[in-house]
């Protein structure tokens, strides 16, 4: 059993697992990197550092993408090994415990960093790796600048 | 009787331009002169276009900020905004994540204000002179 935050973006469900959640805080200020893609468009300071932030509206498709200074109710500030992302949400759930085999196939994403889907308060949420979508979207924000 | 604590950090200078696309800084210590863009006839760099930003849309507001780039050579950067000089916090500029930092070196930090509001810190040693680009790229 692991314990997952459910996040919505518009009316898109989402859990990251809660192990990577350093704070959850309100809405964020930040700025726009005009080198940065739609997926991480710019920074945010966060306990005296600047992190990435990361539209997930962006990376699923869902809702009205993020526009600097302005963002979300809510933010997520999520670790996944030496990085830290600010991820504005709309709304964030009480944590949940999921097991591993209550987590099925996703019948409706097939990125890389889905990992499967569950059903939270009747809705179809999707379960991602914050690892694998880093790692996926760090590449193309290198890849797109050489 | 002596102190123990480490001497407060000296406050650092800044120029920062309200550019409406995004707001930026340089630091004070790099900036030669700033002149308005009529008194400027060669060429100058759109830094934020040069990077991937739509350019710089309002002529009212442009000036010319000479700063010294690489080599100490001097670059003329169009300042599209009001510009205005304050000196900041070092504690306050903080440097970008390895994402973006390897990526954009034009880029080294984002400097936070009291308002939370955030501006983008350039480097000018970093910024290639026009006549370095080439066409096409």
């Amino acid at each position: 059993m692991r314990s997952f935050v459910p996040i919505t973006i518009h009316t898109t469900w989402v859990a990251v697992d809660m192990a990577t959640v350093r704070e959850i805080g309100g809405p964020l200020t930040w700025i726009a990197l005009p080198t940065a893609s739609a997926v991480l468009p710019g920074v945010a300071a966060w306990r005296g550092r600047a992190v990435a932030v990361a539209d997930l509206a962006a990376l699923l498709g869902a809702g009205e993408r993020l526009a600097s200074p302005t963002s979300r109710v809510r933010t997520l500030y999520l670790q996944q090994g030496a990085s830290t992302l600010a991820v504005p949400v709309d709304a964030v759930r009480e944590p949940l415990m999921i097991a591993d085999e209550d987590i099925r196939p996703s019948r409706i994403r097939s990125e890389a960093f889905v990992v499967g889907e569950v059903d939270v308060e009747g809705h179809t949420t999707v379960v991602v790796d914050l690892g694998v979508l880093l790692d996926s979207y760090r590449a193309v924000v290198t890849s797109a600048l050489h | 009787m002596l102190s123990t604590s480490p001497p407060p950090a000296a406050r650092v200078a800044l120029v920062h331009v309200a550019d409406p696309r995004v707001r930026w800084s340089v630091a004070a210590a790099q900036v030669v002169r700033i002149l308005p863009a009529a008194e400027w006839h060669t060429a100058l760099i759109d830094v934020l276009a040069a990077l991937g930003a739509a350019p710089a849309a309002d002529p009212q507001s442009r000036r010319v900020m000479i700063v010294r780039g690489a080599g100490d050579r001097e670059l003329a950067m169009l300042a599209a905004g009001a510009i205005d000089i304050a000196e900041v916090d070092p504690a306050d500029v903080l440097a970008l994540p390895d994402t973006f930092a390897r990526t954009a070196p034009q880029i080294s930090a984002i400097v936070t204000f009291a308002d939370h509001s955030l501006s983008l810190l350039l480097q000018p040693t970093a910024v290639r002179p026009p006549d370095d680009l080439v066409f096409g790229e």
